[in-house]
């Protein structure tokens, strides 16, 4: 009962972040948008004609937007296949990536290596894919294919072997590229400990130089007092040498 | 001779000031007969014959804050109609840029908002 609602969430989960409800929830989204746009040009174009001019301002350009979002879907049926293929062909690309079985974190700060298979007509394409690191945003853009080769429908084995063989490339790019940042990760932190070790021999070295001159000036204040007191002594005894050869 | 001259050159210097003035105030009717006309199409302003034929109270009994009607509809022609193309031409571009696209239509509600709902023009 317990393991219950983890279940269902993780059930949600794999729904949400399936490739089907990924391609098809925003197209749905996007003409649920559509359809509320057309209704409220409509309501814009209607408003003015019983009260404000001004609606002529937000009407015009509601109309070019909904006209241009209304050719986009223009025929309807063919366009809607042609906006879901190439949804699901940019959702497999990502995932080929992201969901890649030498997977380590998503947001890397290098560059991301996946393979990648498409059905292009009667052969099957299988390709090693790379994204360059960045933001979230224009993940699809930054996503090139670095190597493809194709197979006929009936060259299985060959196929299997070249995404064998991809797939191992892929990982050992990453690590490749893991060792590389973390080598220069390493080098950085060298040269930081360098840098603050430098500046501590520095601040070690102001401080004797400040004390070494610091005990010079107390000596000569030392040496000068001893003077002092040997002259005020040497006087005093003149003066009493003087006093006695008075009393004689 | 040069006495002749300075008086010709006063006199087409009087004539060139008088065309000045002349042709700064038909422009300055015709910009306030145009600013007045998309006023009153706006129901934010009387228009210049309006203006010309009635007194103030007039204008006052019908009309109301006419200088913010005047304010509004100078900021609808310098700002509302620009605003109004560059968002149409923002959304009729193949891929609009949604931000840019957001900045214009809200600063465009914001003055078809201003231009309804404030207190300004037709009784």
């Amino acid at each position: 009962m317990r393991s219950l609602p983890r279940r269902t969430v993780a059930v949600g989960r794999r729904v949400i972040g399936s490739a089907g409800a990924r391609t098809y929830v925003p197209l749905v989204v996007e003409l649920v948008g559509l359809a509320v746009a057309a209704v409220a040009l409509v309501a814009l174009i209607a408003l003015p004609l019983v009260s404000q001019a001004a609606i002529a301002l937000l009407a015009v350009p509601t109309g070019a937007g909904v006209w241009n979002w209304a050719r986009r879907w223009s025929p309807p049926r063919s366009q809607w296949r042609v906006h879901a293929d190439a949804r699901r062909r940019c959702i497999d690309l990502l995932d080929a990536i992201d969901r890649a079985p030498h997977r380590h974190a998503r947001r890397a700060r290098h560059d991301l290596y996946g393979v990648f298979v498409e059905r292009v007509g009667p052969s099957v394409s299988v390709a090693l894919v790379r994204r360059r690191p960045g933001p979230r945003r224009g993940r699809v853009e930054r996503t090139s294919v670095a190597e493809e080769r194709c197979f006929a429908g009936d060259e299985v084995e060959a196929a299997a072997g070249w995404l064998t063989q991809l797939e191992e490339r892929a990982a050992a790019a990453e690590q490749h590229e893991r060792d590389r940042l973390a080598a220069e990760r390493d080098a950085a932190e060298r040269a930081r400990l360098r840098a603050r070790r430098a500046a501590e021999d520095a601040r070690l070295r102001t401080i004797e130089a400040t004390h070494e001159s610091e005990l010079a000036q107390r000596e000569a204040a030392l040496r000068q007092e001893d003077e002092r007191a040997r002259e005020r002594e040497a006087q005093l005894e003149a003066e009493a040498l003087a006093r006695a050869l008075r009393r004689s | 001779m040069a006495g002749d001259l300075d008086r010709h050159s006063d006199s087409y210097g009087c004539l060139a000031l008088f065309a000045g003035v002349l042709v700064l105030g038909l422009v300055i009717l015709a910009v306030v007969w145009f600013v007045s006309t998309v006023g009153h199409v706006l129901e934010l302003t009387p228009t210049y014959p309006e203006i010309d034929k009635h007194g103030h109270a007039w204008i006052d009994a019908r009309y109301e804050n006419v200088t913010w009607g005047y304010v509004l509809t100078v900021l609808t022609l310098l700002g509302g109609v620009p605003l109004s193309i560059a968002l149409t031409a923002e959304l009729g571009r193949p891929r609009p840029r949604a931000r840019r696209a957001v900045v214009l239509a809200t600063a465009l509600v914001v003055l078809v908002a201003a231009i309804a709902l404030a207190p300004v023009g037709a009784r």
